[in-house]
């Protein structure tokens, strides 16, 4: 499928050498090897969830991979970012991540690094904003895609979203959080629709088993596929404090 | 523990922090304590030993009873009127041992406005507090009068105060347990005598003493008599029997067959004397006997033989001799029949007379024996209420004896008190008992805030909780 790509560069303060040795941009500009595959402290963790989002790629066909939490968006970018990493590492396909906080916590950066184009990828469809970094991973604003499908210019929104979707080999959806979909679900239901696997991210000491039954019981009701959970470890140094001031003052104890 | 090291360390530290604060905000106690012995049931109790030698018991107290000596009610109020009485009452500290602010006497005593029976029943609710008795564990009849206070010199007034009346209450208890005894036993005579009151044992007695004599000489008087009414009753017998022979004698006299065959006999005997005089003649006149003589001889000699047979055939009552006597015996008993009659009736009329004052003297004796078993009977069946009676008059005068002689026998030790001071929970206590609640707590807030902590902390605790689910991993981390 042909897209029309208009690119301009991102204008923003970052470290951007960096960034292009983590995308593995060498000096002649070829950029082969994604080092953010490298930058995983836990490989072996994710070679375990990467090849089974793999094995469903490949053998079940499915490519839209979402994946939610009880509020840790930072995990969610992290997963999403490794496993990103792990197919572009395992072959060549066109990744793309969408997400409704882009511009804060692990995505902002590799974001400061990413050209920005305008990508048709439909006839009266609207010019969609991508962030490409590196022909890596595309990004995309879920707000931009929400307000795309909730567009009442647009006739079908479904076709909308399934051209979207052919437009990348595969697709990761970093879901926001709960509260905010059940708040606007006339507005999410399409795109929830569009999940062929949702997996959740339980964050220890912190994630409730309440909490996480909850988002298990809603996408079911939708009748998305449950692929499974995914542990976050707290790091015994640094993390705890951060989890510890994300609680309500009575889980102190 | 270590999911939930909030509570772990805090919990030990705010039990340290409370035992610490306990323990200071306790107030010093002073005790002091005093041995005594309870001596009723050894030989050297002056009440007891006299209480034993006139058989008599004490009030006698179990150990039981004398650690409560000090928990009555009666002992309360008499403590409180003497403490209330006492000189040094306003020197005396009598706040609660638990009291957290000490107060002043005054303040003590601020609401009562010096009302004496407000001021009792506030002492009767302090005082229980300050003193108790214990048993010594080694000696059965030794105890200790513990007294505990916020003040030493209140300390060692409670103490004499709390001795004294001890040993006057148990005086006093000692003189009224005999007191009712002595009460009982006045009470139990008294009802006892009027229910005697018609009957004499005195009386019983000389009855009985009369009776026994009259029967002795009733009996003696018969024994003698005895001996003559059975030598007059002999008489009489021979007299009698005599006569009746005598009269039967005459009446049957000799019989026909007897003379017939007396008569008989003396005929047969002239003729064998006859017969044997013809032998001994033929004999004699015969100087050789032919075969005929000797054959007449042998006829003759047969003869005479035959004679004999019959002879001795017929009686020999039948004798010559025997019908003579008979004829005699007869002839004489017809001389003395008239004597024996008059003998008879003579014995006869001497026999009934004797005989009729006998068995008056007999019927007599037999109403002597039983009026002398009916006073005897009477006397056996009044004796315990006599004897009772006798035992009640003598264990009174014992028991006025030993009234007057009471000591008590509760005996106190004479050495100068010492005196602890100390904190009501000590250091050791409080830690063994701040660290038992620490861990007993700990415990508990850890595994009630387990079992409402509803945080995934592993793995294992998300598939317990997810079954339906699979784990795929762990979230990816990034340098």
């Amino acid at each position: 499928m042909s897209t029309l790509k208009l690119k301009k560069k991102n204008d923003s303060s970052f470290d951007e050498d960096s960034l292009k040795e983590s995308a593995g941009d060498n000096e002649n500009g070829i950029n082969n090897i994604n080092q953010y595959f490298y930058k995983v402290s836990n490989h072996h963790e994710l070679f375990k969830i990467g090849r089974s989002f793999y094995e469903d790629y490949k053998t079940k066909g499915v490519k839209s991979f979402a994946i939610s939490s009880t509020g840790y968006q930072d995990s969610q970018q992290k997963s999403i970012l490794g496993l990103a990493s792990f197919f572009d590492h395992k072959t060549k396909i066109k990744i793309g991540i969408i997400s409704d906080n882009l511009f804060d916590g692990t995505f902002k950066d590799l974001l400061m690094a990413s050209e920005l184009e305008d990508v048709i990828i439909g006839e009266k469809i609207p010019a969609l904003k991508i962030y490409s970094f590196y022909d890596h991973f595309e990004f995309l604003d879920l707000k931009q895609v929400v307000d795309l499908v909730n567009d009442h210019s647009i006739a079908y929104y479904d076709e909308v979203l399934d051209k979207l979707i052919e437009n990348y080999d595969i697709i990761f959806w970093d879901v926001p959080e709960l509260q905010k979909i059940q708040k606007n679900s006339e507005k999410f239901f399409p795109i929830i629709m569009k999940f062929e696997s949702l997996s959740i991210i339980v964050s220890q000491r912190s994630s409730s088993a309440k909490d996480i039954e909850e988002i298990k019981n809603f996408f079911l009701g939708y009748g998305i596929n449950l692929k499974g959970l995914l542990l976050e470890s707290v790091k015994e140094n640094d993390d705890d404090q951060a989890i510890e001031s994300e609680r309500p003052w009575w889980r102190f104890f | 523990m270590k999911r939930y090291y909030i509570i772990t360390f805090l919990t030990p530290l705010i039990s340290i922090f409370l035992a610490t604060y306990f323990f200071i905000t306790q107030n010093d106690i002073f005790l002091t304590s005093n041995t005594f012995k309870y001596i009723s049931d050894e030989a050297n109790s002056p009440t007891n030993t006299i209480a034993m030698l006139l058989g008599e018991r004490t009030a006698k107290m179990s150990p039981a009873e004398i650690v409560a000596i000090m928990k009555s009610e009666d002992f309360h109020h008499s403590l409180a009127e003497r403490i209330y009485k006492h000189k040094d009452f306003k020197k005396l500290n009598l706040n609660s041992l638990y009291a957290k602010q000490t107060k002043t006497h005054e303040e003590l005593f601020l609401t009562c406005v010096g009302n004496k029976s407000c001021i009792l029943d506030k002492l009767r609710a302090v005082l229980p507090e300050f003193y108790s008795i214990e048993s010594q564990e080694l000696v059965r009849t030794q105890f200790d009068i513990k007294i505990k206070t916020l003040d030493k010199f209140t300390c060692k007034v409670l103490l004499v105060e709390a001795k004294a009346l001890i040993l006057e209450n148990r005086i006093k208890e000692t003189k009224h347990f005999i007191s009712e005894q002595i009460k009982i036993s006045e009470k139990l005579i008294k009802s006892k005598k009027e229910s005697m009151r018609n009957i004499s044992m005195n009386d019983f007695n000389e009855k009985i003493l009369s009776i026994s004599k009259e029967l002795e000489e009733l009996s003696y008087r018969i024994r003698h008599y005895h001996g003559y009414y059975n030598h007059v009753k002999g008489n009489y017998y021979e007299v009698s029997a005599r006569y009746k022979e005598t009269k039967n004698t005459l009446k049957r006299g000799i019989s026909s067959t007897k003379m017939a065959n007396y008569k008989k006999q003396m005929r047969l005997k002239n003729e064998r004397a006859d017969l044997q005089k013809n032998i001994n003649e033929l004999k004699s006149i015969l100087g050789t006997i032919s075969e005929n003589e000797k054959f007449v001889l042998k006829e003759l000699s047969n003869k005479s033989k035959n004679l004999d047979k019959e002879i001795r055939s017929l009686s020999t009552s039948t004798t010559e001799r025997t019908m003579g006597t008979i004829q005699n015996f007869i002839k004489s008993k017809a001389n003395a029949s008239d004597s024996d009659e008059y003998n008879f009736k003579v014995e006869g009329n001497r026999f009934k007379k004797i005989d009729a004052e006998y068995k008056t003297f007999m019927k007599r004796r037999r109403e002597y024996e039983k009026e002398l078993a009916f006073f005897q009977g009477k006397l056996e069946e009044m004796r315990p209420s006599f004897e009772y009676i006798k035992l009640l008059e003598s264990k009174l005068i014992q028991l006025k004896l030993v009234e007057s002689t009471v000591v008590s026998d509760l005996i106190f030790d004479d050495f100068k008190p010492t005196f602890v001071r100390y904190k009501r929970t000590s250091e050791g206590k409080i830690s063994v008992f701040a660290t038992v609640i620490a861990i007993f707590l700990l415990f508990t807030l850890i595994l009630i805030r387990y079992i409402f902590d509803p945080r995934i902390y592993d793995e294992y605790e998300l598939t317990k909780n997810f079954t339906d689910l699979k784990i795929i991993g762990h979230t990816p981390d990034f340098n």
